[in-house]
């Protein structure tokens, strides 16, 4: 204790530490989902039809976006009022096919005698974040771009008004799907999410049989719903995964 | 024309156009599979099958292996043959394989009446490593083409890039086979001509994707889960 008094910064120091880091923990494990998945998932809160609604999809490259945009395919417009897209910068494959895929949309309910509107640009976004990696780039800058693609991540989720945010992040993949994750982590940390906001899901690529990708590995511990394609996979993951037959 | 000995069905004259569409990908070279599908035991069994296209999609430095293919001859019209085949090919295209893999599905997309097959390499997704924007932008990532193929209800040999040695495409490949969807092939085997007769057994007993046990007639997608997590449900 003599160390702690030669000082007079350090004492208060250390009880803040004492306290901080608990708290930290504590709001950690508050946020965090359970080691083990309820089964079923827990309900949400129930929700009436009309209310505004957003929904966050990261996309990524080329067979994540494609296996995410097949697994949308029967999105109901009524229920998700407002889309928004991350892709990579520079992956005009990706952006290209949110906008082809917003094209179906529109006319899906254009065959529907106009019962849902929620279509059309002003119905959704896309928005453009740096690259967490660029091809060939080198290891030891990762960390840096990484850290440009997490603010790039930030400033679409803090985009418009508080109830305007994302209610629901999708992903599958790619690295960008981990980086929007912990971004919206921080957030719903720092109480900046929203109430009930930025709930997330994941979904395991139909080509993972019986190995979890890189992003899955890190994200199974992070995310609210975490789906796998395949029984094989399930089984060894036991209650962390759910799986609800193949999805794409 | 099937050769002595062969234990291969003899060709119906006549018969209806039938195409084998081979793709390696656009991630990385697979010259090995390009070249044991240009080897004359693998095209006489084709030929003996009533196949009269092989299509390829060979990716970077493909073509080579198509111009030093023994069994391959180009007439003065500059087009490829051998055994009997048809064989044309090309190296990616821009805005995928949706209508080559549809040419195999015999409801006469390019004239052909006839069901065809589906080689193709068992990389669904571009590996995060080493992708270009000119591969982000071509071929296969268009849907993955294995899925492409199980949608179609086309018979399919899956095979995996031995130089590519991520795993998961070999799990892959081995749970489809293992529940009856493709044949399984190993590029080092060399037993093609063996992988097409499993295929043409298979087309008598075509499963239908998705499985059955999925509960669903067509994937739904994650439209359900979406739902849940935003509050909407049936309460009655």
């Amino acid at each position: 204790m003599s160390f702690l008094t030669s000082h007079p910064i350090l004492f208060p120091a250390f009880l803040t530490l004492l306290f901080a880091v608990p708290i930290f923990f504590l709001r950690l494990i508050w946020l965090l989902p359970p080691r083990v998945l309820e089964d079923p998932p827990p309900q949400q809160p129930l929700r009436k039809l009309g209310t505004p609604t957003h929904l966050l999809i990261v996309l990524g490259s080329g067979g994540h976006t494609a296996e995410m945009l097949a697994m949308l395919r029967n999105l109901d417009t009524a229920h998700v009022t407002r889309r928004s897209y991350i892709v990579s910068s520079g992956d005009d494959f990706s952006a290209r096919k949110a906008v082809d895929f917003e094209q179906t949309l529109e006319e899906r309910a254009a065959t529907q005698d106009g019962k849902s509107s929620n279509v059309g640009p002003a119905a959704y976004s896309i928005h453009v974040v740096p690259r967490a990696r660029r091809i060939y780039q080198p290891l030891y800058t990762a960390p840096f771009t990484s850290a440009q693609c997490f603010a790039g991540c930030l400033r679409v989720l803090l985009a418009g008004r508080k109830q305007e945010r994302p209610d629901l992040i999708v992903t599958n993949g790619p690295a960008t799907a981990v980086i929007v994750v912990f971004a919206a982590l921080v957030l719903k940390f720092a109480g900046l999410a929203g109430r009930g906001k930025m709930r997330t899901v994941y979904v395991e690529s139909f080509a993972r049989v019986k190995r979890l990708s890189l992003s899955g590995r890190i994200l199974v511990w992070v995310v609210d719903r975490f789906l796998v394609q395949w029984e094989t996979l399930r089984k060894q993951l036991g209650a962390k995964a759910e799986y609800r037959g193949v999805l794409v | 024309m099937a050769s002595e000995g062969s234990s291969f069905p003899e060709p119906v004259p006549g018969a209806p156009r039938k195409l084998c569409f081979v793709t390696v990908g656009a991630t990385a070279p697979f010259n090995s599979l390009i070249r044991a599908v240009l080897e004359r035991p693998f095209l006489q069994a084709l030929s003996s099958y009533g196949y009269t296209d092989l299509l390829l999609q060979y990716g970077r430095g493909g073509d080579n292996a198509l111009k030093e293919a023994e069994a391959v001859d180009v007439d003065q019209d500059s087009l490829y043959h051998g055994e009997g085949i048809r064989i044309a090919g090309f190296a990616f295209r821009e805005d995928g394989l949706s209508y080559e893999m549809k040419t195999t599905s015999g409801r006469g997309f390019g004239g052909f009446e006839a069901q065809g097959l589906i080689i193709s390499h068992a990389g669904m997704l571009p590996l995060a490593s080493s992708p270009t924007r000119a591969m982000l932008t071509s071929v296969d990532i268009g849907s993955g083409s294995i899925l492409e193929g199980l949608r179609l209800g086309v018979p399919m040999i899956v095979v995996p890039n031995p130089q590519l040695l991520d795993n998961h495409q070999e799990d892959l490949a081995e749970e489809l086979a293992g529940q009856g969807y493709v044949v399984h092939a190993d590029v080092q085997a060399k037993d093609f001509e063996d992988n097409v007769r499993q295929a043409e057994e298979m087309r008598q007993r075509t499963r239908s994707w998705p499985p059955v046990n999925s509960g669903e007639a067509a994937p739904a997608g994650i439209s359900e889960i979406i739902d849940e997590e935003l509050g909407f449900r049936n309460l009655d």
